[in-house]
């Protein structure tokens, strides 16, 4: 318990430290939201006088510090922020310690956070299948090629998940919905997730491209460490004491090889799970799905930061999770982490 | 463990075999589909008249009954953050407002007269400025020498000497007299105090209404005398003053968007002009628009626009023939190709050259339920030349770089030849469109001759030209991921190394480049623009008042000609009189001042599903009228019209 307090303690600094860089990142790069807002479709006379009330309702015309802090919280530092900082007081509190996210630049009466807890609904149940296939076919590939190792399977495997791990994401799903799509074979919706009231399976069936799509490179990642990890394990010489011993082949491999080999499976959850948050933006864009990643891209986009600062924090928060998950489940699977 | 390595192998070959097969076939295709061109339909009229309805159905001459029902599926390629017309200057938007709201006038699709909409009638007034400084509004006319003024509600004419009368402002008291009866698409009643409100927005500098504020600031009173009647008075007489209630007005419902309305939801008599401001620019209405129009919003989401027919409109007999629209928001143009292919979309504007051309529209899985085509917007691409950069100020330099470009060859290769090549600012197909001015043709030896009379010649014999030891260099901005912008900036760049000048290749975002474009900071660049094919203003693109920082004078143009051309027409509401004037910009502006190399003005080309019809397309924004678009009796879903 101890332990998982700790490591969630580090969550916290970890995310801040996300925050400062993205917020750096966002105001390194050329052009603000004011730009996009007042001039994105290149037609309209900007009247400097508008842009200069632009930036200063979002607090663009100030120091990046003060900028910061408005971010941040727990103080509003804006025009009707807290009184301590010169604002009216009609809005005292906010940003990131108080949990708000503030509200889209270009739509002011959405929430960042409740926007992005309607494309969590979206992201998640893809992001969580995808994982579940990832391993469902990986372990077992990874296994069979260990127990096969050098033979033609194990060779066939390999070229197989080499050549997926090479594919883009947006080309393999250009390819998949060019295949699968009406221009194709003509058995898969391609587009979308279907109106909100559309059957499950209907939405299940739209639900498969971009699934696989999001899970093939972590499928030839996952299996291929796990060919790895099972043949390191077949070579221990605890394994070679257990073949000595008379064990059958089937108890060696299962119950001491295997169950020593999943434990860097395990913690390749750390890094598979943000892959799968990052992966979405290309997924999302090209099925076209209103998920988190799409969210980002359009945050980008749009110079929205406060956009671009909830979808990055909120990809760190799955990076310390997944890395907490992972720790997690190897001291479940291992008994030396679990005591030491 | 033979065989699942076999099984492995053969599913992967089969994948691979797949996909070559597909790429050979495609490259087949390709080939094919390059080689022909289309039969495109002959030239395209100018001006306004009557449009023909099915003109791209491959079965469009066959008559077939209107009925109503079903859901029109239209693409849109980014969902506008704001459906507020005051607020926010987006094309979606607009296009969508067009069916969801209403304006005061309306704008004929084919006559491109404006006539009644929400105001079921309209009067147009002058006034009359003495010299004693005050004014008087009514009907003016003048005859030897004296001034008749019949006022308002005054049967006889007042009588004024002509040197009592300072100026008389024509056209600037508008008065329009409401329809009874119309509702909002929430059941409350619409009326002048509406109209009054949203004029108002104006004068709070608060209310993000930045791009429709320099209007409202025209109009320097307005008035309700009764419930059903507004009237609004301009400082001075402006072409645009009675067009802007057409095209941009954006009547906003006062109940729930004016915190001090009594019939809104957070009433408070008292409340601020910050919190009247913050009242507007945050109001959820903004997107769940609450409008005038034929089809009433359902829903606004992520992934799109949803509205309904509204039985409460005002105007039964042009309420739509589709039940429902759906603006879905398909980011990629593929991935909306592929929702076209796979009959989740009706419509989309999103067709490039090579995709026109290209075989994807040729396959069967396109032709059994779509057709393709194309129409004619005010809309064209330039290079836009800083006029203020030292290395640019000389006419003969710029006409000399335009002289070098093979534009003919650049519509070939981007566009396939379709487009048309413009040589001013208006709409190519409007009446202010002066066709007797003739691009400078292609002509690398003319380049030549009036780079060396401007003073640059390759003296150094690096083949490049150079004055004063400086080699002629200008940089392009070019925006990233415009492949039409790429290719032409290369093309460009090509041509004008030809001639021994130099152009550096500059790849900005949009952001950035705007941002260059507004602080004067670039050479050139590749911009766009959407001109309404009656006429526009050419204050905005030519004045000298324009040229400051953040202006649309991009070009640096300040002559004081231009100047007194775009006032005088600015002044004039005689339309022929005007159009000629903007004729006369047109032609100086090409032979003495040469701001912009106009690219091409392509056509916007779309892919239809088959099953709508009644389609037509217009010259005037927005180009078509989803309300008259309709699925035929028979079609599943459909019911019989009632009699029209």
């Amino acid at each position: 318990m101890a332990y998982v307090l700790r490591r969630l303690a580090l969550v916290p600094p970890t995310l801040l430290g996300i925050t400062l860089l993205t917020f750096a990142l966002l105001h390194l790069a050329p052009g603000d939201p004011a730009d996009v807002a007042l001039a994105g479709e290149g037609q309209v006379q900007v009247d400097p006088a508008a842009l200069a009330r632009f930036r200063a309702a979002y607090l663009l015309d100030q120091p990046l510090w003060r900028q910061l802090l408005h971010y941040l919280g727990p103080f509003d530092l804006s025009a009707s922020g807290h009184p301590w900082f010169g604002g009216t007081g009609e809005r005292p509190w906010g940003g990131l310690l108080v949990g708000d996210l503030k509200s889209e630049i270009h739509r002011p009466h959405v929430r960042v956070a409740d926007e992005l807890a309607r494309r969590l609904g979206v992201t998640v149940p893809l992001a969580a299948a995808a994982l579940l296939l990832a391993y469902l076919v990986a372990l077992p590939l990874g296994i069979l090629a260990a127990l096969r190792r050098g033979q033609a399977f194990d060779r066939a495997a390999g070229a197989l998940v080499l050549a997926l791990y090479c594919v883009p994401v947006f080309w393999g799903a250009l390819l998949l919905q060019l295949a699968f799509g009406a221009g194709g074979l003509d058995w898969l919706p391609v587009v979308g997730l279907g109106d909100e009231g559309a059957p499950l399976g209907e939405r299940l069936a739209r639900s498969i491209l971009p699934v696989v799509c999001l899970a093939y490179g972590s499928l030839a990642y996952l299996s291929r460490q796990m060919r790895a990890g099972l043949l390191e394990q077949l070579s221990a010489d605890y394994v070679r004491a257990a073949r000595a011993r008379g064990l059958p082949e089937r108890l060696v491999v299962g119950r001491h090889a295997l169950r020593n080999a999943l434990l860097p499976i395990a913690t390749l959850l750390a890094g598979v799970l943000p892959a799968l948050i990052g992966g979405s933006v290309i997924v999302e864009t090209v099925f076209d799905l209103p998920g988190v990643g799409r969210y980002a891209y359009e945050g980008l986009q749009q110079r929205d930061y406060f956009i671009v600062l909830a979808t990055t924090t909120l990809g760190g928060l799955a990076t310390c999770l997944g890395m907490l998950a992972s720790d997690l489940l190897a001291a479940a699977v291992d008994p030396r982490i679990r005591h030491g | 463990m033979k065989r699942s390595s076999l099984c492995l192998l053969a599913l992967a070959g089969l994948a691979l075999a797949g996909l070559g097969l597909r790429l050979a076939s495609g490259r087949a295709a390709a080939g094919a589909g390059g080689a022909t061109r289309p039969q495109e339909p002959a030239d395209e009229r100018l001006g306004p008249g009557p449009e023909p309805v099915d003109r791209w159905h491959p079965r469009g001459k066959e008559p077939v009954t209107p009925a109503y029902g079903g859901t029109l599926r239209v693409h849109i390629e980014s969902l506008p953050p704001s459906l507020n017309g005051m607020l926010l200057n987006s094309q979606n938007a607009r296009n969508m407002l067009f069916e969801l709201h209403a304006t005061l006038v309306g704008r004929d699709w084919e006559s491109w007269e404006i006539g009644p909409e929400l105001a079921e009638r309209f009067e147009v007034a002058d006034t009359l400025v003495l010299k004693d400084g005050t004014r008087r509004h009514g009907q003016v006319s003048e005859e030897e020498g004296k001034v008749l003024l019949t006022e308002p509600g005054l049967a006889a004419p007042a009588v004024l000497a002509r040197e009592d009368v300072e100026r008389i402002e024509r056209g600037t008291v508008i008065t329009f007299h409401l329809r009874p009866g119309v509702r909002w698409h929430d059941g409350h009643p619409f009326d002048a105090e509406d109209v009054l409100f949203t004029w108002r927005i104006g004068a709070n500098p608060a209310v993000r209404c930045d791009w429709t504020r320099p209007y409202l600031e025209k109009i320097v009173r307005a008035e309700a005398p009764d419930p059903l009647t507004v009237r609004f008075t301009l400082a001075e007489q402006y072409f645009y003053s009675f067009p802007f209630f057409a095209d941009t007005f954006c009547i906003l419902p006062r109940h729930l968007y004016d915190l001090r309305d009594p019939d809104h939801p957070r009433h408070d008599p008292a409340a601020s002009d910050e919190a009247c401001a913050r009242a507007i620019n945050e109001n959820p209405h903004n997107t769940e628009w609450v409008g005038l129009g034929p089809y009433r919003l359902t829903r606004y989401s992520s992934a799109g626009v949803e509205a309904e027919r509204f039985e409460g409109y005002w105007d039964p007999a042009d309420s739509g023939y589709v039940d429902r629209i759906v603006w879905r928001h398909v980011a990629g143009d593929e991935a909306a190709f592929q929702a076209l292919l796979n009959d989740e979309l009706d419509f989309t504007l999103r067709i490039g050259s090579d995709q026109y051309f290209g075989p994807a529209m040729q396959q069967e899985a396109f032709t059994r339920r779509n057709c393709k085509g194309y129409f004619y917007l005010g809309n064209f691409n330039y290079v836009p030349w800083n006029l203020r950069r030292p290395i640019l100020a000389d006419l003969r330099v710029r006409k000399a770089l335009a002289h070098a470009m093979d534009m003919e060859a650049f519509v070939e290769t981007v566009a396939h030849g379709l487009a048309v090549l413009p040589t001013g600012p208006q709409c190519y197909f409007g009446p202010s469109y002066d066709h007797g001015v003739k691009r400078l043709a292609y002509d690398p030896g003319r380049a030549r001759e009036l780079f060396g009379e401007a003073g640059w010649l390759d003296r150094d014999g690096d083949g490049v030209l150079d004055k004063d030891g400086q080699p002629f260099q200008i940089e392009m901005l070019v925006l990233s991921g415009n492949t039409s912008a790429e290719v032409f900036a290369r093309m460009l760049q090509e041509s004008l190394a030809k001639v021994g000048a130099r152009l550096v290749l500059t790849p900005v975002d949009s952001a950035t480049y705007f941002r260059r474009l507004n602080e004067r900071d670039f050479d050139c660049g590749q911009s766009g623009w959407t001109v309404d094919a009656t006429e526009n203003d050419p204050m905005q693109l030519w004045h000298s008042r324009s040229a400051g920082p953040g202006g649309s004078n991009h070009a640096g143009v300040m002559d004081p000609k231009v100047d007194a051309l775009i006032e005088r027409g600015q002044r004039e509401l005689d339309d022929d009189r005007r159009h000629a004037l903007w004729r006369e910009l047109h032609r100086y502006l090409h032979e003495e001042v040469q701001p912009y190399l106009y690219r091409e003005a392509p056509p916007r080309k779309f892919a239809l599903n088959l099953a709508v019809r009644g389609v037509q397309f217009f010259k005037v924004s927005p180009g078509y009228a989803l309300r008259r678009w309709y699925f035929p009796a028979g079609t599943p879903g459909t019911r019989p019209t009632r009699a029209k």
